[in-house]
């Protein structure tokens, strides 16, 4: 019964072959993953275990965060089946349960693959990753309870921003508190021996059983009384703008509002596609300076200028500009331009990006001694670029918008992100070459600005005299 | 087979041209890994599938040769559940083919 409800309430099902697929899968990299560490790193095997304990928490919380207040409070298909004699125990097991299973399949294919590895060790492997998947089944009982409590207690008009607040700031506290953890970990290998003198799961199951059964009590209780009329408040605030008294406006710019309402109303675009972006800037810049020796790239501002140039390519907002815009639909009967639709889709695109650029521009002026026209040419090349790719990224989306069914908007993009980044990069490493070589008698700086400035000029002249390429 | 994972992922949206281009990644796969499988016969004992700066870090050939098709697999399952099938990505699909290729051809 719970999985039929699950496929009503969330509309979701997988074939036995897409489970069959994940298994092998995941053993395959749990394998590859044990190899790597018991090979290149000289602590024994056992001391692992409570890395990849951490890993495993780390990750089934982030999945829990970002799945249980949706599943539980906001989905509105739960409204469908409250008329039904159904209780609200099931409904909440149904979602938690499959949550559960999922998170139990990654802590088997983490610890299952010691098992395969060192056999030997197979018994401690068992209990670590039991032991491991309680913590994560308490972490997923506490944020449910949360959300409960939010949904109940908090005022019905406060209600959505608690929700986004308590998701948000968690995502980043558990992101932060790991970074944290992690990197000391990981530099110094003789913390992982204390921390496995310390962390013993046998001396541990016992509280951890309590803590599981008393926040199962706790959360048993607050489902009875408080569920219901925290799901129905929460779905108030979602409906409650509808009886509110507009003010007459006069919309004095209607391309800017038709881009700032598609931005502003989808969370996940703004929020978890930037820190998405960050991510993958500061994985490709490790990676760059990494391999400098290699690429042969030398200059004075080369380690500054390719994480920057990164910054801007990675432009969710214009990249998603046409796709993840429905009202694209009407914009060809509608007496309105396209060249300015796509003018202030572009600009949006800057000024999100932006934030990006100067975070990151004031980042290197806080921890590298950069004189002042420096300084300020960098940050005249970082604007100038944003624009560029804003420009391209959009361009790209509007040219050949993804068709896709998918609502989740998170991922829209990318392929344009791809692209606009390669030829970011591609223009940034010539502009390197020509300076390092000497072909081009100016210093890096000062000529990417004006490579920067040219680009910008041709993409703007584009927008203004290209009639036929917007079909105006 | 396909089309019934299709029809289990995608539901109502599941289309003809959706259908044809997923059949297209999972023909690539497939290929993959034959491919992998083959070239088994011809690596060395050890391949590189990590490197930091200069150093590489090598894997048994059995072990790390099945990395680029089961990296494409899992990027086909995503594609396919957020119904994100494109002719692009398929495209994507060719271009990890050919790099799996070269990158075999130069540990050779």
């Amino acid at each position: 019964m719970n999985r039929t409800l699950y496929k009503i309430l969330l509309r979701s099902k997988n074939s036995t072959i897409v489970w069959i697929s994940y298994v092998i899968v995941g053993g395959y990299m749990g394998y590859l993953l044990w190899y790597l560490w018991s090979r290149y790193i000289s602590e024994p095997v056992s001391s692992y275990r409570m890395l990849v304990s951490f890993l495993v928490i780390w990750l089934c919380t982030i999945a829990a965060i970002y799945q249980i207040p949706d599943q539980l409070c906001t989905n509105r298909y739960i409204k469908n089946v409250l008329c039904y004699p159904i209780s609200h125990k099931i409904i909440v097991s149904a979602i938690l349960v499959r949550i559960a299973v999922i998170q139990f399949g990654i802590c088997f294919m983490a610890f299952g693959s010691q098992f395969l590895f060192s056999p030997q060790q197979g018994k401690d492997a068992l209990l670590a990753g039991i032991t491991c998947w309680l913590l994560v089944c308490i972490g997923d009982m506490a944020i449910a309870l949360i959300s409960i409590i939010i949904s109940r207690f908090s005022p019905v008009s406060f209600e959505g921003y608690g929700f986004i607040s308590f998701q948000y700031g968690s995502f980043l506290a558990v992101v932060i508190l790991a970074v944290r953890a992690i990197v000391p970990i990981l530099s110094q290998t003789d913390i992982l021996l204390q921390m496995r003198e310390i962390w013993r799961p046998e001396k541990y199951l016992f509280s951890i059983l309590l803590s599981f059964f008393m926040l199962m009590i706790c959360l048993g209780i607050a489902i009875k009384y408080w569920y219901i009329r925290g799901y129905l408040n929460v779905q108030n605030f979602q409906y409650g703008s509808v009886g509110k008294e507009i003010k007459p406006t006069r919309i004095k710019n209607p391309y800017w509002l038709i881009e700032w309402k598609r931005v502003t109303r989808n969370k996940e675009l703004v929020f978890f596609s930037n820190i998405k972006n960050l991510l993958t800037i500061v994985v490709l810049s490790i990676l760059l300076f990494q391999n400098f020796g290699q690429f042969r790239l030398e200059g004075v501002y080369v380690m500054e200028m390719l994480p920057l140039v990164s910054c801007c390519a990675v432009n969710t907002i214009s990249s998603t500009a046409y796709s993840g815009d429905m009202n694209r639909f009407y914009y060809a009967f509608l007496p309105i331009s396209e060249r300015k639709i796509f003018l202030w889709k572009t600009v949006q695109g800057f000024f999100f990006g932006e934030s990006t650029v100067l975070l990151f521009w004031i980042g290197i002026i806080l921890f590298r001694s950069i004189p002042v026209v420096d300084a300020c040419l960098l940050l005249a090349y970082g604007s100038l670029m944003n624009y560029a790719c804003s420009w391209m990224g959009g361009f790209l989306d509007y040219k050949a918008p993804r068709m896709a069914n998918s609502t989740n908007e998170l991922l829209h993009g990318n392929t344009g992100k791809i692209i606009v980044l390669l030829v970011s990069i591609a223009l940034t490493v010539m502009e390197i070459y020509l300076t390092d070589k000497q072909i081009i008698s100016v210093s890096l700086l000062p000529f990417a600005v004006i490579t920067s400035i040219c680009v910008v000029m041709i993409e703007v002249s584009c927008c203004m005299f290209g009639k036929e390429v917007f079909h105006d | 087979m396909v089309r019934k994972i299709l029809k289990s992922m995608l539901g109502d949206n599941l289309t003809e041209n959706n259908e044809k281009l997923a059949m297209v990644n999972f023909g690539i796969i497939l290929i993959m890994f034959v491919v992998s499988a083959v070239m088994l016969f011809f690596l060395p004992e050890q391949i590189p599938i990590l490197h930091n700066g200069a150093t590489n870090y090598p894997v048994p050939s059995v072990l790390g040769v099945w990395l680029f098709p089961l990296i494409a697999l899992i990027i086909n399952m995503t594609f396919i559940k957020q119904g994100r099938l494109s002719k692009m990505n398929s495209a994507i699909f060719g271009i990890l083919l050919i790099v799996m290729l070269m990158f075999y051809f130069s540990v050779m």
